[in-house]
């Protein structure tokens, strides 16, 4: 079945008698890169008044410089297609540089206050050098965070795991951004993938777009008994999107956007339900009879997406 | 395990290690498929993301019918027995006749399965045996490690294995002498479990089975042994009892310590063990940080830049050392992809960094908080770190 030096080779590997230390190498690098940023952050933080604030922005200026002029210096020449990193460390050093740019110029911010009360534009810049860099240099961490900047500049933490899950946002502008924002990424994906530059982004922004859609009209949909908002529209606004991102999924064979859409249109019908239904054993009935027509749908919708895919 | 349901964990085995050379480009598309026409694979199986809902709602439906039959005003321990024996028997359908493995449906089943077997059991020792909390305690972690342990063996569910070692561990800790027992088990079972696991006659969960077994031992190992847990008390804890203070143990937890991670480095380097590698990883991170409590190296952010840039510099030489060797590699470990490893990596990179990296967000308008700064590691924007 496969010639016999590369048959020799793959069963070597599946023996377990060769083994790649990249995926460790990778990981410690990571680990390294965000230890080393975060000493600087809090250099910065516990130094403030001894160090003097011109060696501070200076310094992590430096430091950031000199990351990105190695990543300059390695860097292949630019494509719009993917691009493999050309060093082990590449994709690393440009994530520190990245990060140190950017805690200097929040550090600058704060300290010169250069823009005064319009502080928080730093992040839309933040944003636009890491989409330049990510654009560049073809990494997908530093687009997925150039996205989530420009979320923040807009009010919107994508922190979730800092958060209780019924209090994401909860401010109303804050919800509407989080809303504008998720459509505006899942755009932009969309349009990357359609005109075929930089392609391969288009996982990062429709995923993280459709996130924040669904999430904010699920954080309005779960206000009602706490703010007295209006529940309902944001319930039948996530019934309506998760349904229609559902099919949408459902006919490109995108299963984790069909997932985000089957799970939407749960809660909306659960959140419909449990307003009307009062009593305990209804609601253990509801839970139970929904569950299980649930699992029957998403075996049928497996069996279906499997067959077309 | 069922022998057929070892013969498809094989024959799956063989498939997913064909599509990974398909995808790095080793084999063409034909070999591929002449590859699954000789392993068929009869299982229905699950993508990840389905597999993941359908677990995730089928245990919503079992909870959901528990609490409708104890609502329903039938309140006694016989009601999560008797579902947790349907729960064993459907799975045991699904993961038997059916042929659902890796469905979620089925695992969901055998997590119900345990779950509901040992809250009616403790429920019923402590309505009618009217036990302590002490024993009531024993008795579960004990009923978990065992059901657990079943569940890894008869249903090949890997993870289940992990839960069995670690509620054993757990049960371990309530006895008097629990510290001593996180000392010596270990010691004595994963040598044993390292050695079994590496069996071709096992079926692959099986053996996965025994390596995360092996993992979580090592780890109570390295709890028990750690100088911080030994002065804070933290295994006698898990049984109320004081902490053991210095003496002989505190000298033999000691040695151990330092020992540890280097011992399972060494031996997974050697034996290109990638689970001991990863624990290894864990053991030495957690030492390190031990270490930091007790000698003060310098201040915080000094220690943290330092570890950071021995991180890196570890790495690059690493990975200089491997590539120097006789194609690109040395004692049959290389830095040079093979075969998806470094797709998890990535995924696992792009979801941490959204989480930790992105700048807190501006306050809504209204809030006068001006909090700009690095992000806690290191994000540049808005945040409270400065």
């Amino acid at each position: 079945m496969l010639p016999a030096e590369k048959g020799a080779f793959l069963a070597r590997v599946a023996r377990g008698e060769l083994v790649s230390l990249r995926a460790e190498l990778r990981v410690a690098l990571y680990l390294g890169v965000t230890l080393i940023a975060g000493g600087a952050a809090l250099l910065v933080k516990e130094n403030l008044d001894r160090i003097g604030p011109l060696t501070i922005a200076l310094g992590l200026g430096a430091a950031a410089a000199a990351c990105l002029a190695w990543v300059a210096l390695k860097a292949p020449r630019f494509s719009w297609g993917e691009v493999p990193s050309p060093h082990l460390a590449f994709d690393y050093l440009l994530l520190l540089g990245a990060l140190l740019a950017a805690t200097d110029l929040a550090y600058i911010e704060y300290r010169f206050t250069p823009l005064g009360a319009g502080w928080p534009w730093h992040l839309l810049v933040v944003a636009v050098f890491y989409t330049a860099l990510a654009v560049r240099y073809d990494s997908r961490v530093v687009w997925s965070l150039a996205l989530t900047t420009f979320a923040a500049w807009r009010g919107v933490s994508v922190r979730f795991l800092e958060r209780e899950p019924w209090d994401w946002w909860g401010d109303p502008t804050v919800r509407a951004n989080a809303i504008a924002c998720g459509a505006a990424f899942a755009l932009v994906g969309w349009l990357l993938k359609r005109v075929g530059r930089k392609a391969h982004f288009e996982p990062v922004a429709v995923h993280l777009g459709w996130l924040l859609v669904l999430g904010g009209l699920a954080d309005g949909a779960s206000q009602s008994t706490r703010l007295g908002g209006p529940w309902l529209p944001f319930t039948l606004a996530l019934l309506a999107t998760g349904a229609a991102l559902g099919a949408l999924a459902f006919q490109l064979g995108r299963f984790w956007l069909f997932a985000m859409g089957a799970v939407a249109v749960y809660w909306a019908v659960s959140r419909l339900a449990v307003e009307v239904i009062h009593r305990d054993t209804a609601v253990f009935a509801y839970f139970t009879l929904s569950a299980i027509g649930f699992v029957v749908l998403l075996l049928v919708a497996q069996r279906r997406m499997r067959e077309e895919t | 395990m069922r022998p057929d349901a070892a013969a498809a964990e094989r024959a799956q085995a063989v498939r997913e290690a064909a599509a990974a050379w398909r995808e790095a480009g080793e084999i063409d598309e034909a070999t591929r498929r002449a590859v699954d026409e000789r392993f068929p694979d009869d299982r229905v199986r699950a993508r990840p993301v389905f597999h993941l809902l359908l677990a995730g709602f089928t245990v919503l439906a079992g909870l959901a019918a528990t609490g409708l039959v104890l609502a329903a005003g039938r309140e006694t321990p016989v009601v999560p027995i008797v579902l947790g024996l349907l729960a064993a028997v459907a799975a045991e359908v699904q993961f038997g006749p059916l042929r659902r493995a890796e469905s979620g449906t089925a695992g969901a089943c055998a997590f119900l399965a345990v779950l509901l077997l040992v809250v009616g059991t403790v429920w019923t020792l402590n309505r009618d045996l009217h036990l302590g909390p002490d024993a009531t305690i024993r008795a579960a972690t004990a009923l978990v490690a065992t059901l657990s342990g079943l569940v890894a063996w008869r249903w090949g569910m890997r993870a289940a294995a992990a839960v069995a070692a670690a509620a054993a561990f757990l049960f371990l800790a309530q006895l008097p002498i629990g510290r001593a027992c996180w000392l010596v088990v270990p010691l004595v079972a994963a040598p044993l479990l390292h050695r079994t696991s590496r069996s071709t006659r096992l079926a692959p969960s099986h053996r996965t089975a025994l390596r995360l077994a092996e993992v979580v031992a090592l780890l109570a190992l390295a709890v028990a042994s750690n100088p911080w847990a030994h002065d804070a008390g933290f295994v006698e804890r898990l049984a109320e009892l004081p902490p053991a203070g210095p003496g002989i143990l505190r000298t033999l937890c000691l040695g151990a310590f330092l020992l540890l991670p280097a011992v399972t480095l060494v031996v997974g380097l050697r034996g290109r063990d990638r689970w001991l590698i990863w624990t290894a990883g864990a053991v030495v991170a957690v030492s390190a940080v031990t270490f930091r409590h007790y000698v003060h190296l310098g201040p915080l952010w000094a220690v943290l830049t330092c570890a950071g840039a021995v991180l890196v510099v570890a790495a690059l030489v690493t990975r200089r050392v491997l590539d120097s060797g006789q194609n690109k590699e040395r004692r049959g470990l290389t830095a040079e992809p093979l075969f998806g490893d470094e797709r998890k990596v990535r995924l696992a990179e792009l979801a941490v960094s959204m989480a930790t990296l992105t700048p807190e967000a501006k306050p809504p308008a209204g809030e006068p908080s001006f909090r700009p700064g690095g992000g806690d590691f290191g994000g540049g924007g808005a945040s409270d770190s400065f």
